[in-house]
């Protein structure tokens, strides 16, 4: 990649020479530049869900090393997650990750070139795919938990 | 068609011998439904002010030479018709992310150099003699590519592209997409070739697939695609390489 760092140089060159020509600013963007549209803000929103995921997967390994130190100090803990700041933060996480896997499925069809029977498979139908596979994992997962551990209950 | 009507165009003004920062002047002009905004920069520059600078050739939608800042989306001016903003004003800037040699007229140059690097033409191993023949395709070969065939090289993309604002060692939208083309194209044998260059965190990687750049492609080319399957075919290449030798093509 020597060219392009030899050419990017060069373009940094040109940034500092106004007599010559003129460069608005060093490479960069206005801080608001993810205001300029709604694509750009929806771009920013998907970005900031791996703030809420990380968070909440740091919360999940704390929730799991507390199984070690036993059942009082689990429930404690499960305990203070029902109060409102925290519940809160559990329905933000849910709705990033919602957001975060809408785009990235609405984004899917995009990414695999897939051939059915010597024809190329449409973009939209990879995402409808992505989107119908989804559902059923979503389906399955639901139905597991709403039915999974009734023997045991009983 | 509206007679007596005007609209004021408000246009970057840059001289390099006088100016220290771009200024903006406004133009009122008679209106015209049926006029497209480099239609109205041309009667500026006719009418009104000859200074006035600015790039064009075809005007249809094909040189790509009149890609232009408007009302804020990089945009073809020769597509861009002023009955879409009348009765408000029209504001024309240079294409972002590039410097700015006068008025409207940016440098392409690091856009040409990166296009070049991508080597945009078929590469062969070895060129087949003319009396065996033409190289033939199928449509379906031709398919494989034909899409970004269609760019016009207009740089709208990278106005659009918030990495290459950040990062002006990205690739970029237009020349992934053309190394792509070539390299989907049945007749050419440079992919590796150009492999090193655009799997590489300067190339496909440095994209996080913000997707402007395909919504102002006035062409449908569709650049981000072009990076997501590259990026996808590479990470399965890779995967062949190192964990399954046997299946490599």
């Amino acid at each position: 990649m020597s060219q392009i760092q030899a050419n990017s140089a060069w373009v940094r060159n040109i940034a500092v020479s106004p007599n010559r020509y003129h460069r608005a600013d060093e490479p960069g963007l206005v801080p608001t530049w993810w205001r300029a549209n709604r694509r750009f803000a929806l771009y920013m929103l998907r970005e900031l869900a791996s703030v809420f995921l990380a968070v909440w997967s740091l919360r999940l390994l704390r929730q799991l090393n507390l199984l070690r130190q036993g059942e009082e100090a689990y429930d404690t803990f499960v305990a203070k997650q029902r109060r409102l700041p925290w519940l809160l933060f559990h329905i933000s996480a849910f709705s990033f990750a919602l957001l975060h896997s809408v785009t990235f499925l609405i984004a899917a069809g995009k990414g695999p070139t897939l051939h059915f029977m010597g024809r190329k498979v449409s973009e939209r139908t990879i995402t409808a795919g992505a989107f119908a596979g989804w559902a059923i994992a979503s389906l399955a997962v639901l139905l597991a938990l709403l039915f999974g551990g009734r023997g045991e209950d009983t | 068609m509206a007679s007596g009507e005007s609209i004021t165009l408000t246009a970057t003004r840059y001289s390099p011998e006088a100016d220290v920062e771009p200024w903006l002047q406004s133009y009122v002009i008679p209106y015209r439904e049926d006029m497209v905004v480099l239609d109205a920069l041309n009667y500026i520059k006719s009418y009104v002010d000859g200074t006035l600078s600015f790039r064009w050739s075809c005007r249809m939608g094909i040189c790509g030479s009149c890609g232009m800042t408007v009302n804020g989306t990089p945009t073809l001016t020769c597509a861009s018709f002023l009955r879409d903003f009348f009765p408000g004003e029209i504001v024309v800037e240079p294409l972002a992310n590039f410097p700015l040699v006068r008025d409207l007229v940016i440098d392409m140059s690091d856009f040409m150099h990166k296009l070049g690097m991508v080597k945009p033409w078929i590469i062969r191993d070895r060129d087949k003699p003319v009396t065996e023949g033409e190289y033939r395709q199928t449509p379906a070969q031709l398919e494989e590519y034909q899409q970004y065939s269609q760019c016009i090289n207009c740089m709208l993309c990278y106005a659009a592209c918030p990495v290459y604002a950040m990062e002006p060692e990205f690739l970029g939208p237009a020349a992934i997409a053309l190394g792509r083309r070539y390299n989907l194209d049945s007749r050419d044998e440079g992919a590796l070739d150009r492999l090193k260059v655009l799997a590489t965190s300067d190339g496909i990687w440095d994209c996080t697939f913000v997707g402007e750049c395909s919504v102002v492609c006035p062409k449908n080319v569709d650049p981000a695609k072009a990076i997501q399957q590259t990026k996808v075919d590479t990470t399965i290449d890779w995967y062949k390489q190192h964990l399954l030798p046997w299946m490599r093509r």
